[in-house]
């Protein structure tokens, strides 16, 4: 695994700082001569003698930092393991119990939640006046509320799998359960917690010790900054006094805050979208497509994986479409439909590399900046997202969301804007559209959602409208409505992605299979449905209801290997020459990945 | 939801009120030296015990524990906080005077470092490669790492040491009563306003920052920016929009924090406020000043809080449908 070097040097430092931090507490007279203690001349500056100069008293600055290390450090952990216990201890009994014991565990978390820290345990030390394990212990007894909520949450999440249920099945008492089998998988949230809890821990020690309520026994760097302040040292200008010490509570606190961030986090690149993503030209055999309205040629998209392998979602996939056609896209979850239409959009996280030929029009879509393809979005191309999720701002009102496109793109006014989408929710059958444009998302049930994306679509007056999977999650009578909407939209071209072989045999013009990647089977909708070519599209078929549901599970094969024929494992007429990846060969109108119809 | 908050404000706020009560009642020591202070106690101790004995019976310390919880939160809601030792007055009294001090530091030190805090995390949270994330956020991340009276030794090092362009410390040039010039209050506002806004900015930057990222990881950003929408709409109107209501709640939440690293920060400038208030207390273990400050600052953390929540009634329709239905 390589690591960026930004990364890398940063990994570096966080090692140095806790190692140092570690040995100061360890065996500090392995850094300093001597313990503090005894006395030069107060004041000096810092010199040969004493390399951080000396304090009000005349005690060796050098010293007193390295020893305080210990005092700081081990208040730290120790208030930390205590607050740790503790929010452990709540967050597993309210997570795993549930019912009454999480209600008033959660109850009381929320009450220490809401106490200010600080002032409370400033409140507690001054009352308890009892050294420096008492301000350890205190501020422990303050700390744990946010552990235990994140645990709780955790726990919830663990408790639902099966090793859980079967564990208590075969009659584990509750306690074995959470400290057997809960405890170890949240395991590293406890450690990534623990070691953010040392960290706001030491800066309420040092803070607690600024005040004056240190253990007079037990000099940390938060007493040492106590002594400058009140000994005149900040008033007298001897910065040589405290800056040392704060050097070294924030490089602790940073690295034990960093390590706690990346235990949390450990994949803090998460994808994102809307850049321009670098699309390499493909090569451009045959320059005449003036018919096709879409032409897409050798698009490959691959994705970026944390260990900076990668990972093929569509190959060289070959793409015609003309005006007012309408193509469905089927095959499995996983097989690089929805990436497609991403891609399209150019709306795939910046992970992706993509590479090939997309060309709109006489635009050529590879290429054209982020700014430019800003127009098309929205103005060329729409994008109708799946119903299901969070497609919709749920602060927004529907009628603003579908407004919005056209006042972005068509210059009209607020009021335009609204009535037109009030007229396109009307078409796409949201009955009282104009009371129900003013309503949020969640007040929309599954189907209604699909049709405001659908209006969404339709208020853009993008000739190229693109759908994801517009029937998932949809009842009989709201697909037939979505198929009766759509199928009335004379003059544009659409492109669908779905799982649904019904909606496809009565909405598409011309199907595409797509499998692992790769594009099967590209043929007209009615010869499709009488009689597909590849095996995988007549499995798929079959498994239909009205053919009775045939599963075909012909031959169980291992996983795909990435060489070959996808469906080879799963074939019944596979044959030696399945190891290699058929080409996608043409059969009249149709055009077919398999070496059946190689020859 | 609405009723399950409700209970968990009164909760607590019935928990804050009692807490000081029973720290009194509970802690080991005799509850007279927390009211009287270690000296006269001690004092009277070995002078007079039996006027030891008549005030244990003045105060009330010989009833019965639910009287005496009764009288407790009795006088409490009467605002009568108790007898600073101290500075021989009331300790409602010298809330009050310290309060607006407090407030005249803290008030514009949350406002400012929440809007400075929410542009940051706006910018730093764009994803893709952002300039603004790179150079930010490790400094954001130092900078909160360095506890803020921290910060404000090093302020005072380069402003007032270095460069004496601004005063060291106190609220006046001239501490006499009367009249206070404005101007003179500002310059010695500005360095301890400016520790405080640095340090929280840094903090609140992170906490936005988080919350952006998250939101970017929603549908509907995509579906927003499908349509075709400039990068600056998209931001305002359906990334920011969502993020504010996480970002607000976890201000709140923080408030106590900020509260407490705006205690020592007044203490390092001698700002007298509550903070200085809280220290001198430390030094002179004057405890009913100390209950009186805690319960002050909890009661603003629950204030904030309880804000937050209306914030996020007032800006999110799935919360005031649960609101309305409740």
């Amino acid at each position: 695994m390589t690591l960026p070097l930004r990364k890398l040097r940063a990994g570096v430092a966080l090692v140095v700082v806790l190692g140092l931090l570690c040995i100061a507490a360890a065996v500090p007279g392995l850094l300093v001569p001597s313990a503090p203690g005894a006395l030069d001349r107060p004041y000096m500056r810092p010199g040969p003698g004493h390399l951080l100069g000396t304090d009000g008293i005349g005690q060796d600055l050098l010293s007193e930092l390295v020893y305080g290390a210990r005092i700081s450090l081990g208040a730290g952990l120790l208030a930390s393991l205590v607050a740790t216990s503790l929010g452990v201890l709540v967050g597993l009994a309210a997570g795993y119990l549930r019912g009454l014991w999480d209600e008033w565990l959660m109850r009381m978390t929320d009450v220490f939640l809401l106490l200010p820290g600080l002032p409370l345990i400033i409140l507690l030390a001054a009352y308890l006046n009892s050294g420096l394990a008492g301000i350890a212990l205190v501020i422990g007894l303050t700390a744990w509320p946010g552990t235990a909520r994140v645990v709780r949450a955790n726990v919830r999440q663990v408790r639902q799998n099966n090793f859980i249920r079967s564990a208590e099945a075969m009659g584990a008492g509750p306690m074995s359960i959470m400290i057997r089998h809960i405890l170890p998988n949240i395991y590293p949230l406890v450690l990534a917690k623990g070691t953010l809890a040392a960290a706001s821990a030491m800066v309420a020690e040092a803070g607690v010790s600024f005040l004056g309520l240190g253990d007079p026994h037990y000099r940390s760097w938060g007493a040492m900054l106590h002594e400058a302040f009140t000994s005149g040292g900040l008033l007298n200008g001897c910065y040589w006094w405290y800056l040392p010490p704060i050097v070294c509570i924030s490089a602790t606190v940073l690295s034990l805050t960093l390590v706690g961030q990346s235990l949390l986090d450990p994949d803090d690149e998460r994808p994102v979208f809307g850049k321009s993503v670098p699309l390499q030209p493909g090569s451009d055999g045959h320059k005449d497509h003036s018919k096709e309205i879409l032409y897409v040629k050798d698009l490959s998209v691959d994705f970026m994986k944390p260990d900076r392998t990668l990972f093929r979602a569509i190959d060289r996939l070959d793409l015609r479409v003309v005006t007012g056609e309408r193509i469905v896209v089927i095959g499995q979850s996983g097989s690089g439909k929805s990436v497609l239409l991403l891609a399209l959009m150019r709306l795939l996280p910046s992970n992706a590399v993509i590479s090939g030929h997309i060309q709109w029009k006489d635009m050529d879509l590879a290429s054209i900046p982020e700014k430019s393809f800003r127009k098309v979005r929205g103005r060329e191309i729409a994008y109708v997202p799946q119903g299901t999720g969070s497609a919709l701002n749920p602060l927004l009102t529907v009628g603003y969301q579908v407004a919005e496109q056209a006042k972005a793109h068509q210059k009209l006014s607020k009021g335009e804007a609204k009535e037109r989408a009030v007229e396109m929710l009307r078409r796409a059958g949201i009955p009282e559209p104009e009371r129900r444009s003013r309503d949020y998302p969640h007040r929309y049930s599954g189907g209604m959602v699909q049709r405001a994306l659908v209006a969404m679509g339709l208020i853009s007056g993008a000739p190229l409208i693109l759908l994801d999977e517009p029937t998932k999650g949809l009842d009989p009578e709201n697909r037939n409505a979505l198929l009766h909407i759509l199928s009335e939209m004379d003059g544009k071209t659409l492109i669908a992605v779905t799982h649904d072989l019904e909606f496809a045999e009565r909405f598409a013009h011309e199907v595409v299979v797509m499998l692992d990647s790769r594009v099967v089977e590209v043929s007209p909708s009615q010869a499709f449905f009488n009689k597909p070519l590849h095996p995988y599209s007549e499995a798929l078929l079959k498994a239909q209801p009205r053919h009775g549901l045939q599963v075909v599970t012909l031959s169980e094969g291992g996983p795909y290997q990435g060489s070959g024929c996808a469906f080879a494992g799963r074939c019944g007429s596979r044959s030696s020459e399945c190891d290699a990846v058929p080409p996608l060969v043409a059969r009249g109108d149709r055009r077919v990945r398999c070496w059946r119809y190689a020859s | 939801m609405l009723r399950g908050k409700a209970s968990r404000y009164l909760l607590s706020l019935v928990f804050v009120l009692s807490l000081n009560f029973f720290i009194v009642q509970f802690l080991p020591g005799d509850p007279l030296v927390h009211l009287l202070g270690e000296e006269t106690y001690v004092h009277l101790q070995t002078r007079n015990p039996h006027a030891l004995t008549e005030l244990r019976a003045k105060h009330g310390l010989n009833r019965p524990m639910v009287e005496r919880y009764l009288t407790a939160m009795a006088d409490i809601l009467r605002l009568r906080l108790g007898w600073s030792y101290q500075y021989g007055s009331p300790v409602s009294q010298l809330l009050f005077y310290r309060l607006k001090w407090t407030l005249l530091l803290l008030v514009p030190a949350v406002c400012l470092s929440a809007a400075f805090g929410l542009l940051l995390g706006c910018l730093a949270g764009r994803p893709g490669k952002n300039r603004v994330d790179r150079v930010m956020t490790p400094l954001c991340l130092t900078v909160y790492a360095t506890p803020a009276y921290c910060l404000a030794f090093l302020l005072l090092l380069v402003f007032a040491f270095s460069s004496d362009l601004l005063p060291l410390g106190g609220m006046t040039g001239s501490a006499q009563t009367g009249q206070i010039p404005a101007g003179d209050v500002l310059r010695h506002l500005t360095l301890p306003l400016s520790v405080l806004v640095l340090h929280n900015t840094a903090y609140l930057a992170i906490i936005m920052r988080g919350a952006v990222r998250q939101v970017f990881t929603e549908d509907y950003v995509v579906t927003a920016v499908s349509k075709g929408l400039k990068p600056r709409v998209v931001m305002a109107r359906h990334v920011l929009l969502n993020a504010l209501a996480p970002y607000v709640a976890a201000v709140a939440i923080n408030f106590g924090f900020i509260a407490g690293g705006a205690l020592l920060v007044e203490v390092v400038f001698s700002w007298q406020g509550m903070g200085s208030l809280m220290y001198e207390a430390v030094l002179a273990r004057d405890y009913p000043v100390l209950s009186g400050c805690f319960l002050i600052l909890a009661l603003a953390v629950i204030g904030a809080n309880l804000m937050a929540d209306l914030f996020s009634t007032f800006i999110d329709p799935r919360v005031r449908d649960d609101a309305a239905s409740a």
